[in-house]
């Protein structure tokens, strides 16, 4: 491994890595020398694009379109990394969708589609990642929760709420299982990021509104987020923890 | 690669041309942090109530003197550190980043530990925490810039091992001291996080060789951590990087206790 190249022979795959803090964190690692599997689900030309952009720069990335919310896709993704890369040392599982529901206008199918996509997901790429990794003695499991999952403080995203707050357990149990294979198992919960996404389910004003309440005074930058990642990946002594990179937004209570 | 993807906060994690504060340097974790943070580029003031521990350490890290400064500081005395702040400054010109990591543990069954010995625990492991902050948070302020990383204790987080009375209250008060100043100092540029280490290799000689094999299957990673592992995590902390990060407690312990 050189000095500039730490996670070089290592291969990861960060789903919903076509745009924001997906792709900043696959970024990260393939500047630190891992191959990685970027995903996305709908838009095939902003996952091509991320690829092309690590291939330019001279790293090994490769594209898969999965539904991380459908086991059998999961299960193809983790083959085709193995099958490209030789291995799967590191997952990082981000997708979220976020639906703005007050608790009575969740239909079970809402519920059942969040908890699907946000929580299942991440128990779905963990049962077929980690026997590659307790094969090698080494793996790394990152799990992209947020602010919700620890603080119930909005009235409209109850499910979101409870899949984020799930999968910090899910975190935490994996932790405990397979400490002794070297793997190590975090949740990061990332606050206010500026990220693209649909403004028009927020409130008007949202970023000078919401802005306010970081403590910090801004939101935080994807590469933020992709830097405690990255630090997570590299300190064998973390693991059933969570970090929050917030702002200071919610770590006064928490 | 690592040039043709820029990142925000600059590529790496360099610290050249930051000034360090470590206090409880000269031994185990705080001998690892100055290291490690002299080896990131920073100059460090290696600080311990062992001036000859403080300087043997200063002298490894730089033997012309130049980026390593070692300091006789007693952390229960709220003017050692208004006197660190001013060698800093005349050394280096000011201070970017501290790092409270004195701390003293003792194991005394609870009916028999006496209001002087409390008090002692108090100030070294919390008090020690107030003042060094209260000193510095106003330089940093005014500089819109800083890091503050206290070295806490998982001990201060859950009753999981053992520890005494007053080890465990003022570790507690240490990381909500902790939260108290990064909400203080937030926006100012200055972060103010706490890192809080389980068991650290350091304390096997403390330790017989049954409590070892004991801690040891009680830690799901199966093992002490090494005091390089608490100093990366605090290299991280005072990264340009992790400026989105502020009143956090940190938990680097083998997974021994989970939050």
């Amino acid at each position: 491994m050189s000095q500039d190249q730490p996670l070089a022979g290592k291969a990861a795959i960060v789903t919903g890595s076509g745009r924001n803090i997906g792709r900043a964190i696959a970024r990260r690692f393939a500047q630190a020398g891992a191959a990685v599997v970027i995903n996305g689900h709908s838009n095939a030309a902003a996952v091509d694009a991320v690829v092309r952009e690590i291939e330019d720069a001279g790293g090994r990335a490769i594209g898969v379109m999965a539904d991380v919310g459908d086991p059998d896709a999961v299960a193809a993704m983790v083959d085709r990394c193995v099958e490209a890369f030789g291995s799967v040392d590191i997952t990082v599982s981000n997708v979220a969708i976020r639906k703005v529901q007050t608790l009575l206008q969740i239909s079970v199918e809402d519920w059942r589609s969040v908890l699907n996509s946000n929580l299942n997901a991440a128990f779905y790429m963990a049962r077929k990642a980690i026997p590659h990794m307790q094969a090698k003695g080494w793996g790394r499991i990152i799990h992209i929760s947020g602010n919700d999952g620890f603080n119930a403080h909005s009235i409209d995203r109850a499910h979101n709420i409870v899949s984020k707050a799930g999968v910090h357990a899910l975190t935490r149990v994996i932790s405990n299982e397979f400490a002794r294979s070297g793997i190590t198992a975090n949740t990061i919960a990332p606050g206010r990021i500026d990220t693209e996404r649909d403004f028009s389910v927020l409130p008007p004003n949202y970023v000078e509104e919401f802005t306010k309440r970081v403590p910090v005074g801004r939101f935080g930058h994807v590469d933020e987020i992709a830097s405690v990642a990255y630090f997570l990946v590299t300190n064998p002594f973390i693991t059933g923890q969570v970090i929050h990179a917030n702002g200071g937004e919610s770590t006064y209570s928490s | 690669m690592a040039a043709a993807i820029p990142h925000r906060g600059g590529d790496g994690d360099s610290l050249a041309g930051r000034v360090a504060l470590v206090t409880g340097a000269a031994h185990g974790i705080g001998e690892a942090i100055a290291h490690e943070l002299h080896a990131r580029g920073a100059s460090v003031a290696v600080s311990d109530i062992d001036f000859a521990g403080a300087q043997a350490v200063a002298g490894a890290l730089d033997a012309s003197g130049k980026t390593a400064l070692p300091l006789a500081l007693d952390v229960t005395r709220h003017d050692a550190f208004v006197a660190a702040l001013e060698a800093m400054t005349q050394a280096w010109g000011g201070a970017d980043i501290v790092v409270n990591n004195a701390g003293r543990g003792k194991r005394t069954p609870t009916q028999e530990i006496t209001p002087e010995e409390f008090d002692q625990i108090v100030a070294v492991n919390m008090r020690s925490v107030f003042f060094s902050c209260q000193v510095f948070s106003e330089h940093l302020r005014a500089r819109s810039h800083g890091r503050i990383v206290n070295i806490t204790s998982q001990a201060g987080q859950f009753l999981g091992t053992v520890a005494s009375a007053h080890y465990v209250a003022a570790k507690a008060g240490a990381i909500m001291l902790t939260k108290f100043f990064a909400k203080e100092l937030a926006g100012s540029g200055v972060t103010v996080n706490s890192i809080a280490p389980g068991p650290i290799a350091t304390a096997k000689a403390r330790l017989t060789p049954e409590a070892i094999a004991r801690v040891e299957s009680l830690v799901p990673v199966g093992r002490f951590g090494e005091p390089s592992e608490i100093a990366a995590a605090v290299a991280f902390l005072v990264s340009e990087r992790a400026g989105f990060i502020t009143g956090a407690s940190v938990d680097v312990n083998g997974g021994l206790t989970m939050r």
